[in-house]
Order: C-alpha cells, then sequence, then structure tokens
C-alpha cells in the first residue's frame, strides 16, 4: 500500500476539457471516494491513475514514484470495472489467477493465492465455473478477487456496483468497506451515488465538470458544503436554496425573500458583512433543518402546502412560502403528517445553526 | 503509444506484404507488362506503347470474348436472381420451419467446384449422355449441344445459374426475412392482395438487395474460367470463348505474356467500372 | 401475427386455417420437387458412378440400385486421386491456416490497436477485394517462377495465405468484444500482442468457423492458379486432376463420375457440418457488398 498523489492533474478530449487542474492527496490505507454526476471526469481520473489514459499534463505519484510514463502493468494498481471485465472464456480460477500468470508466478504460488483469496470472499466453490454461469453479485466478488489477488498498492473501483440490484448493493457496500479496511490497501472509488460516498469514503472528493468541488470527510462535505452544488449534490432530497438579498432593517443585517425576512445574529451578521461581494446571496438548508408547525410560532414563515409525500417513517412536505417551494421533513413522530393536506396554512420555522450562507454570484459558501 | 504501433506492425506486416507482392504489385506490373511484347520466357522484352491495346479494339477475337462473357454473365445474374427470388418467397412462405433444410439443399451445387459441375454436366449435355437420352425417351431428337454454337453458351449459362442459386436464394432469403411483418399486416389492412402486397411491399423494400445480388452476380460470372475451361475449352468456334480463357490461352499456349496482361487490364477495366457504377447507383437507389 | 405467420383471424376460423396448411404443404411439394431437381445431376454422378459400365444406359439413372465400386477403385489408383488428395489436403491445410492465423492477428491491429495510416491502410485493403485475378494472375505466376517456387506446396498456397475479406471479418468480429475486456488484460499485465492471444483469439471460434470453412471451399475448388502453376502431375491438386482425368476417360462415365464424386465429397462434409457458419460469413459478404 502507499499513497497516492495527484498534481495538477489536465486531461482532454478534442475540444473538451475532462478533468481540469485536479489536486488531490490520499493517505495510506484510506478509501477516497470520487463523486459526481455522470460525465464530471471522475472516470477519467481513476483511468489516468490506472495508466489506461494518459494525462495532458501534470503529474501523478504512487508512493514514492512518479507513474506518469508507466504502463499500467509496471504501476502495481488493479482495477475493479463496473461491468466486471471477467473474461468469458476462462474459469473463475483462470480469472483470478491470471495477473498472476501474467507476472509469471510459480504455478503452486498462484494456486495458494487464489484459493486464499477465493476463501476471503466466499468464492471457493465456484472456482471451476465460467463467468457465465455466476449472478451479478457473484461475478462482483470474483472481479474484486482478481485485483485483491495482486496485492497492490492502489484500488481503483469505477462504479463497481452499479450493475447490482438495490437490496445486494446495500450489503455489498458493507462487504467491501470491511474488506478494504482489512486488506489496508489504499483505494480511490469512483461512483455517482452519494449514498455510496457517505457510506463508504473516508473522505469524498467531489468533482463537477472536471473541476474538484471539495474534498474531504462525508460529514465535512455534508455539514459544511463549500458551494451550492455541493450543498445540493449531497443530501435527498436536495437543500433549499432561497434566493434572497442582504438588507438592513433597524440597524441589524437581515436577508430578504419573498417578502419574509430573517434576522442573522451578530456572529453570522458580522462574517458577512465582511465576506459578502454584493448584496445577492442564497440561503440554503437542509430538508432535515426546518420544521413544520401547525400553528404560528415565534420566528416562522407562513406558507402554504402544496404536495406531501409520505416515506411511511417520515413525510416530506413541499410547502410554498414565499416565491420559494421548501421541501421540509415531517417525522411521523410529530403525530400529525398524516393529517396535513395539500392546501393547508402552515408555518415554517429555521434551525439557526444549520444555515448556509451562499454568496449568489460566485456560489460560494459564505458561513455555514 | 508506442505500444500499439509495435504490436501493429507485427500483426499486421505479414499481410500486408502478401497482399502487396500478388495483388498490389502485380496490379502495376501488369499494366507494365501490356505495353511490352514479351513472350514469357525470353530474357530481353520489347517496350510497344499501347500497341498491344490498339491491337486488341481491333481484334474480333477480343471483343467476341466480351460478348459471350457479356451474355454469360448476363444469363447467369438475371437467370439466377430471379429465380432466387422466387424461391426465397417460396420458402419464405412455408414459415419457415424447413428453411435450413432447403438452404442447404439449394446450396450443394455452389459448394461443389466448377471443375466437377463442369465434368458432369458435360456428361449429361453429351450427345449419349442422360440428356440426350430423355429427349430421346420422349420423341425429341436432342441437339449436341456443348458442340452447337448457338446452344453452347445457353448450356454453360444453364450451368452457372444452378451454381449461382444457392447463394443467391441465401442472400434473398435474409433480405425477405428481414422486412417487418408490420408492412404486410398494414397492406393487407389497406386491401391489397398477396399479388400486389408482393409489388408494393416486398419488391420496394427488397430494391437495394436485388440490385446487389444483380451487380455481385454480374461481376463474379464475368470473371469464369474453369466451367468453360471444362466443358466446352472455348468452343465451338470461340462461342464459349470467355475473357477469362482468352486471357490463359494468350499467356500460357500463345507465349504472348505481354498481350494477354493487356486483357488482363482490360478485365480489371470493366470490373472497376461496373463497381463504380454501382456505388454511385447504390446511393441513389438508397436514397430512393 | 404469431411467429409462423399465421393470423389470429385465420387461425380461429378453421376452414382458413385447412386452407393454409394445404397451400403451405403444395408450397413444400414444389420444393421438395424443385430441391431434387437442382440435385439431379448428383443423384445421376453418384448412380452412374456405382454401375457397372454396362449398365451405363440402363434405368435407373437416379438411384443406386447397384454398389459397383470397382470403378472407384479404378479411379483412385489411376489418376492416381490418393495424390491429388494429398496434395490438396496439405495446400488446404496451408491455405485455411494462414488464413485463420493472419487474419485475426490483422483484424485484432486494425479493431484495436491505434496505428498511424490505420484507416487508410484498411481501405485499401478492402479496395483489393475488387481486383480480379487476371490482373494480378501473370504477374503472380511470374514471382512464383522467379523465386523457383512453381511445383511446389509452397507456390500453391503463398499467394492466398492472407484473405483481405477475412481481415475484414475479424475486424468486425472484434470490434464487438467489450473495452473493458482489454483494460483488464493491460492491467493484469498483458502486452499488446498477449492481449490477442489471451482473450481475442480464444474467443474467436465463430469467426474462425465461418471464415474456415470458406477458406477450405476456395482452396479446394481451386483451379487456375493450381493449373498456371503446376506442370509436374505428381504436384496436381484435386481439381486439376479431376479435369485431366476427365480430358482422358471423356466417355467412360462410370469411372469419371467415381472420380468427380471422390473430389467433392468433403467440401459437401464439411459443408453440411459447419453450414450454420457459412450461411453467417455469407451475410457478412453480401453487406460488405
Amino acid at each position: 500500500m502507499a499513497r497516492l498523489v495527484i498534481k495538477n492533474l489536465v486531461k482532454r478530449f478534442g475540444k473538451t476539457t475532462a478533468v481540469s487542474n485536479l489536486n488531490l492527496n490520499v493517505k495510506e490505507g484510506e478509501l477516497v471516494v470520487l463523486l459526481g454526476p455522470s460525465g464530471c471526469g471522475k472516470t477519467t481520473t481513476l483511468r489516468c491513475i490506472a495508466g489506461l489514459e494518459t494525462p495532458d499534463e501534470g503529474e501523478i505519484w504512487i508512493g514514492d514514484t512518479l507513474v506518469n510514463d508507466l504502463p499500467p502493468k509496471e504501476r502495481d494498481v488493479a482495477m475493479v470495472f463496473q461491468a466486471y471485465a471477467l473474461y468469458p472464456h476462462m474459469t473463475i480460477y483462470d480469472n483470478i489467477a491470471f495477473p498472476l500468470k501474467m507476472g509469471k508466478v510459480p504455478r503452486r504460488e498462484i494456486d495458494v493465492k487464489v484459493k486464499k483469496v477465493a476463501q476471503m470472499l466466499d468464492i471457493g466453490k465456484l472456482l471451476d465455473r465460467k463467468p457465465t454461469q455466476l449472478s451479478g453479485g457473484q461475478q462482483q466478488r470474483v472481479a474484486l478477487g482478481a485485483a485483491m489477488v495482486r496485492e497492490p498498492k492502489v484500488f481503483l473501483m469505477d462504479e463497481p456496483l452499479s450493475n447490482i440490484d438495490a437490496k445486494l448493493r446495500v450489503h455489498m457496500r458493507a462487504e467491501i468497506k470491511k474488506l478494504q479496511k482489512d486488506l489496508g490497501v489504499t483505494t480511490i472509488y469512483v461512483t455517482h451515488d452519494q449514498i455510496e460516498a457517505m457510506t463508504m469514503a473516508d473522505r469524498v472528493a467531489l468533482i463537477s465538470e472536471g473541476i474538484l468541488q471539495q474534498y474531504g470527510s462525508p460529514s465535512d462535505i455534508y455539514s459544511h458544503p463549500a458551494n451550492t452544488f455541493v450543498g445540493t449534490f449531497m443530501g435527498s432530497p436536495p437543500m433549499n436554496l432561497i434566493e434572497c438579498s442582504l438588507i438592513e432593517m433597524n440597524g441589524l443585517l437581515s436577508l430578504e425573500f419573498g417578502g419574509f425576512v430573517y434576522k442573522l445574529n451578530k456572529n453570522i451578521a458580522g462574517i458577512i458583512e465582511r465576506k459578502a461581494g454584493g448584496s445577492k446571496l442564497v440561503l440554503g438548508i437542509r430538508p432535515e433543518d426546518l420544521t413544520l408547525h401547525l400553528n404560528q410560532v415565534e420566528g416562522s414563515y407562513e406558507g402554504k402546502v402544496s404536495i406531501m409525500e409520505s416515506l411511511g417513517r417520515e413525510s416530506i412536505a413541499y410547502v410554498g412560502v414565499g416565491a420559494d417551494i421548501l421541501k421540509i421533513f415531517v417525522p411521523k413522530t410529530l403525530g400529525f403528517s398524516d393529517h396535513i393536506k395539500v392546501g393547508d396554512k402552515v408555518w415554517v420555522s429555521f434551525d439557526e445553526d444549520k444555515i448556509h450562507i451562499f454568496d449568489k454570484k460566485s456560489e460560494k459558501i459564505l458561513i455555514w | 503509444m508506442k505500444d500499439e504501433t509495435k504490436a501493429a506492425i507485427i500483426c499486421i506486416a505479414p499481410a500486408i506484404f502478401i497482399i502487396g507482392t500478388f495483388t498490389i504489385f502485380p496490379i502495376f506490373y501488369s499494366f507494365g507488362l501490356s505495353t511490352t511484347d514479351w513472350d514469357g520466357l525470353s530474357p530481353t522484352m520489347n517496350f510497344v506503347g499501347l500497341s498491344n491495346y490498339s491491337t486488341l479494339i481491333s481484334s474480333g477475337a477480343f471483343w467476341n470474348s466480351i460478348e459471350v462473357t457479356l451474355y454469360y454473365a448476363v444469363g447467369v445474374s438475371i437467370i439466377s436472381v430471379i429465380a432466387s427470388l422466387a424461391l426465397a418467397s417460396l420458402i419464405n412462405r412455408t414459415g419457415g420451419r424447413l428453411a435450413s433444410f432447403y438452404r442447404v439443399i439449394y446450396f450443394i451445387p455452389a459448394v461443389t467446384s466448377f471443375v466437377a459441375a463442369g465434368v458432369v454436366w458435360k456428361s449429361l449435355f453429351s450427345p449419349a449422355g442422360f440428356l440426350s437420352d430423355t429427349f430421346r425417351s420422349i420423341g425429341l431428337s436432342p441437339p449436341n449441344w456443348l458442340a452447337n454454337p448457338v446452344l453452347a453458351m445457353p448450356a454453360l449459362i444453364l450451368v452457372g445459374a444452378w451454381m449461382r442459386l444457392g447463394f443467391n436464394t441465401v442472400i434473398s432469403l435474409a433480405g425477405l426475412q428481414s422486412i417487418p411483418r408490420g408492412y404486410y399486416e398494414k397492406a393487407k389492412i389497406d386491401g391489397a392482395g398477396a399479388l400486389n402486397r408482393f409489388r408494393f411491399v416486398t419488391i420496394p423494400l427488397m430494391k437495394p438487395i436485388i440490385f446487389l445480388l444483380v451487380i455481385m452476380s454480374l461481376v463474379d460470372a464475368f470473371l469464369i474460367f474453369d466451367l468453360a475451361f471444362v466443358m466446352t475449352g472455348g468452343g465451338p468456334l470461340g462461342a464459349t470463348n470467355v475473357v477469362g480463357l482468352l486471357l490463359y490461352k494468350n499467356a500460357f499456349y500463345y507465349y504472348k505474356m505481354g498481350f494477354a496482361s493487356a486483357i488482363g487490364v482490360m478485365v480489371f477495366a470493366i470490373v472497376l467500372i461496373i463497381t463504380l457504377v454501382q456505388m454511385k447507383l447504390f446511393k441513389f437507389g438508397r436514397g430512393a | 401475427m404469431n411467429e409462423r405467420g399465421i393470423s389470429q383471424a385465420t387461425v380461429r376460423n378453421p376452414i382458413k386455417r385447412i386452407a393454409g396448411m394445404v397451400r403451405r404443404i403444395w408450397v413444400h411439394i414444389f420444393l421438395l420437387t424443385l430441391g431434387f431437381v437442382v440435385l439431379m445431376p448428383f443423384l445421376w454422378m453418384i448412380t452412374t458412378s456405382l454401375k457397372p459400365p454396362e449398365l451405363l444406359h440402363v434405368s435407373p439413372y437416379l438411384i443406386p440400385t447397384h454398389f459397383y465400386l470397382q470403378n472407384y477403385v479404378m479411379a483412385w489408383g489411376s489418376a492416381p486421386f490418393g495424390r491429388y488428395y494429398l496434395n490438396t489436403i496439405i495446400v488446404t491445410i496451408g491455405i485455411v491456416i494462414g488464413q485463420l492465423f493472419l487474419s485475426s492477428l490483422a483484424g485484432y491491429a486494425f479493431a484495436r490497436l491505434r496505428f498511424p495510416g490505420r484507416n487508410i491502410l484498411f481501405l485499401v485493403l478492402l479496395s483489393t477485394l475488387m481486383v480480379p485475378i487476371y490482373i494480378t494472375m501473370i504477374p503472380s505466376y511470374l514471382i512464383i517462377r522467379t523465386f523457383g517456387l512453381v511445383n511446389t506446396y509452397l507456390g500453391l498456397i503463398l499467394p492466398f495465405v492472407v484473405s483481405a475479406f477475412g481481415i475484414f471479418l475479424f475486424r468486425q468480429y472484434y470490434i464487438g468484444i467489450p473495452k473493458d475486456l482489454e483494460d483488464k488484460a493491460l492491467m493484469d499485465g498483458c502486452s499488446r500482442l498477449q492481449i490477442w492471444r489471451h482473450i481475442f483469439l480464444p474467443l474467436s471460434k465463430p469467426a474462425f468457423a465461418s471464415l474456415g470453412i470458406f477458406a477450405f471451399l476456395f482452396a479446394w475448388n481451386s483451379f487456375l492458379w493450381p493449373l498456371i502453376i503446376t506442370t509436374d502431375p505428381n504436384m496436381w491438386t484435386i481439381q486439376l486432376g479431376l479435369a485431366m482425368f476427365s480430358g482422358v476417360y471423356g466417355t467412360q462415365w462410370t469411372y469419371l463420375m467415381a472420380g468427380t464424386t471422390i473430389s467433392i465429397i468433403p467440401a459437401i462434409a464439411i459443408f453440411i457440418i459447419l453450414q450454420k457458419y457459412y450461411i453467417k460469413h455469407l451475410a457478412l459478404s453480401a453487406r460488405l457488398g
């Protein structure tokens, strides 16, 4: 295992820049998730680390070695592909043994290693079969095995769980995470699924359009998003964004939106005054940080229910407040979630500690 | 990706070498040879410019060759394409259950060589042969097919079409089976009977395939050699002296390699023209 | 409509159903009869080959009732067909293996390797498919003669050991193999050629069958090239031998048909066994046209 460092990585395809000046520092044994929507450049980055693509600019370091000019086989990295990439004409045994065979490892040693990996992944009974005879989950484990058997410095995983059905995915997430911890191998994991990122990552690198948006622990990225993209990408349903203007009222800085005013407390006001580039701001608040009230409560804003979605354990209320529709979690425990109807008048209050204020133009966070 | 280039060189070098040596280089060499009077044996050859070509153009034998070859090619092409379309339609009609079986049956002649076919048919056509016997048995007096200048080529055409039938039927069948049933159903609903459906659905949709079949059969038939060599040797009186035979005889019997090369170049030109015309027409056909 | 092309309305109406069945039976009868007619020459051939010479003009003509194998013994010995078989087998094996191996390699390169000039080279390759043998045969003959390869197996095999069509076929086939497998192989430590050897080659069986049978038939039935390359009767291939045999035994049909049968049996056998692949191959060559 080794650490991985990416410096100023740039990769272009024709006129489009897939990865733009990416810098990433991965610690030994860490599981870092490259997260982002389709086409954001995360897979391209992964392939550059693997050696399947050549960077146009930048450096990739694995351990103490600059690997830019090394072909994949000399980088000591192993990759698990989205569609498993199991050789259909070989048995499972041969599939796992293949990289060792290419590395001219003696046959007896190959046998020991393959059987060990098979046992770890509980696929020992499948060794004589061919890939087409296996289920999706089994194939996936074989793919993992073929990567593990090489005992590489870095594991690369390209959306390994996308082709697995939802229920199995939950189980596999935990398995992969445990496996990674047990083996202690530095791992780069690509996915577009934020839940995978949240549950599996030591750190998350959120990428959009080739640019790194934020790099930090899952809780960090969730609670302290660096910009509106991060704020809305993480969390489901996404963070509510309310466009507002900075005004001064009665000597206090406040945010005005849709006819409502939110008074900023002194600390926040101070910071905003210093950092704000203009008077147009965006207030961000997550659905779980809003509270729905059936009666007017101090500091709450009046709104009208436009949609109610019941998820069993909780409901999501879509409430029109001013010009915005806010998504609000209404836990069953409150007791009234079944009684709210579309069109009802309700009141919404904000959890002051949890508001995020972004600059509208730069979309960057000013305060959380 | 220098690695890829190195590997590619290893992979394609043998192919490039062989094709370069035995296809590409010969094309140019033939052009060159055709401007000489070389006999294929002497250590020297003389440049004669385009005189071989002028000889060819004024040669009755050459034009006769072209004529009979075209006669053969067009005959085989038309007969085999029409027959194959009919056959394929019928096979399709049966609901496709025995389709593979029929395909194999009609294809067997195509699998045997033209030499074998020629030998068998020559025997059948001979005055003491099966066909003649059959004629006599129904009271007709059979001609000596292969010795008759008028009937020799039709006999060859029959054999040629017989050989070509299987191939064309396979392709026609594939084409017919690729027409979505929906078109026929709609036509039926619109009130079209079987004949009209054939006319307004089958034929238009099969146009590209029919065109393809005609051209392929034509070019392939134009290159006939084995059959003519074995069945008639070019006679009687040059009635079956196809271009291939003419070239062969000039090169290897009359020792006129320069002259024969000119014939080769002419054949190449003819095939090229047919192919280019086909490509142009095909584009229009596609558009329509 | 259901798969048999019978509309639902027809299925329900019993009269229509019977009429449909009757129609189809007629079509089958016609097709079978026509099939019989098409195969008649071969039936005659086999029957004649199994008749003692005196019964040549005696019916039955199309169904063997005698099994006079003397004709075959005679044909085999006199020609000598045994020698022709040997020659043809050697040449055919050479051509088939050559074409399969080299087409696979080259097809792989065109499908999966990036190298300068790839597209132009491929177009040139494809264009050679249009070139008729008549413009290449004299120079090819001269080349073979210059290198002393007249009357040799090498001379018979060499010009055909590569097939542009085969390269096209393998390229098409290999383009369909998922790129992931290649990427994985690269990461597993394979060189480009090892990828061909360990991944593409083992997956090539259907393409091998398709090209293999086509190459076999081409080699087995080839006549013109052996004709101009061999002057020594000991080097004749089977088609050449048959043509010469028919020149000598022109009207002794019982022997002649025995000889002919001998020369076409392997081709027919291979075809019947592998016909599925051959038909697929045809569809591809049609698309190419």
